[in-house]
């Protein structure tokens, strides 16, 4: 059972790893289009000094993913580290577009809660968390009438968040689901090995328990004398005691042999 | 009034239950017992283990070896008209068990079996 979990929270660890290099290399890669199309139709400004620090904070957390031994701390932790910057980032980066150039509000915010639910790793409270945080501050910056002016919102933008949590649920049961599963498997692998056993020793004992059986039988018929008689007869009492444990080790075995 | 067979064919790899078998058939009254550990040792005895009336096979003689039921598809490819018997030990899924119970005209006895029940394979009714 030990050995299936351990194999269960290697693979957990892979695909966590997996997970939060793929985020890294989006977050990279997002933010260098980000800052070259800002730079395109906005001319640049303090929010690409941003993007690119965010390029190269992602750029070193897919490096630390890629070299470090995964653990659930590390992968977490990198996690954490790639995706926290993005709440202030993400509010600088709004305010920094007017809304009147939008065809959409928030849309950073959409995707980035899209992100988080489909790829946050192992940990289910730091997903929440991130998507709260991300609520929040859509809902501020609403309510400070800072963006999400356009109509629909921030119902649309908190809608998003709503399906984000409900993925990221999902996920997390699924993820508790299979690790019950695989639980259950191998106690019932483990249980089917010790029953097997059980009726190997069994199978393994009959004979000479035969043997001890019909030699006692003969010796009861040959010796004469009461004292060797009751020798005899503590054996034979023996040997039903042996058989009735062989016939108990056999009382589960729907495939038992019936005398 | 019940008789008992002249001659029984015995074939266990423990030595011990061979004998054990052969001396409870020789109380009951049967006269000649042909003992073997293996299809090699039953083929070796040749003429008196095919004119046994009655074979007594385990049906695990071992490791990697031939099994009792070999040694029956031997017995009666060569002409042995006697009565088979499966003694075992094993469950009734076991591989060699379910073999054994698709040979025709063959009983199978569990083991442990009792004194009575062994001297009742050999006794026929007169």
């Amino acid at each position: 059972v030990r050995s299936e979990e351990q194999r269960l929270d290697d693979q957990e660890l892979t695909t966590g790893r997996r997970q939060t290099i793929t985020a890294a290399a989006v977050a990279a890669f997002g933010n260098l289009l980000g800052a070259f199309l800002t730079t395109l139709f906005y001319g640049g400004g303090f929010g690409n000094s941003l993007r690119y620090a965010h390029a190269t904070l992602s750029a070193l957390v897919m490096v630390l993913a890629l070299v470090l031994p995964p653990t659930r701390r590390l992968i977490i932790s990198l996690w954490a580290i790639e995706t926290a910057p993005l709440l202030p980032l993400l509010v600088v980066w709004t305010l920094a577009v007017p809304e009147a150039k939008m065809s959409e509000s928030f849309i950073a915010f959409k995707m980035v809660l899209m992100g988080v639910a489909l790829l946050t790793p192992l940990s289910l409270w730091l997903g929440l968390l991130l998507l709260a945080g991300l609520s929040i501050l859509t809902v501020a910056l609403w309510a400070m009438h800072l963006a999400g002016n356009l109509p629909g919102e921030p119902w649309v933008t908190l809608f998003y968040a709503v399906f984000a949590v409900a993925l990221l649920v999902q996920r997390d049961s699924e993820r508790r689901l299979t690790r019950r599963l695989v639980q259950a498997n191998a106690e019932a692998s483990a249980l089917e090995r010790i029953a097997r056993s059980s009726l190997a020793v069994r199978d393994r004992m009959n004979t000479p328990l035969q043997t001890l059986a019909l030699s006692l039988e003969l010796l009861d018929g040959r010796v004469s004398d009461a004292e060797t008689r009751e020798l005899v007869s503590r054996m034979r009492r023996a040997v039903v005691k042996l058989t009735e444990l062989s016939t108990r080790l056999a009382e589960d075995d729907p495939h038992k042999l019936e005398p | 009034m019940t008789a008992v067979l002249e001659s029984v064919l015995i074939v266990d790899d423990d030595e011990d239950l061979r004998d054990s078998v052969s001396d409870v058939l020789a109380t009951a009254g049967v006269r000649r017992r042909v003992l073997a550990a293996s299809l090699l040792e039953v083929q070796r005895q040749g003429d008196a283990a095919l004119h046994s009336q009655l074979a007594i096979l385990d049906v695990n003689l071992g490791e990697a070896q031939p099994t009792g039921v070999d040694v029956s598809r031997w017995l009666r490819d060569n002409g042995f008209g006697g009565a088979i018997v499966f003694l075992t030990g094993h469950a009734a899924t076991d591989p060699r068990v379910v073999a054994a119970a698709n040979v025709p005209n063959t009983r199978i006895v569990p083991k442990p079996c009792s004194l009575n029940g062994l001297v009742a394979l050999v006794q026929v009714a007169s």
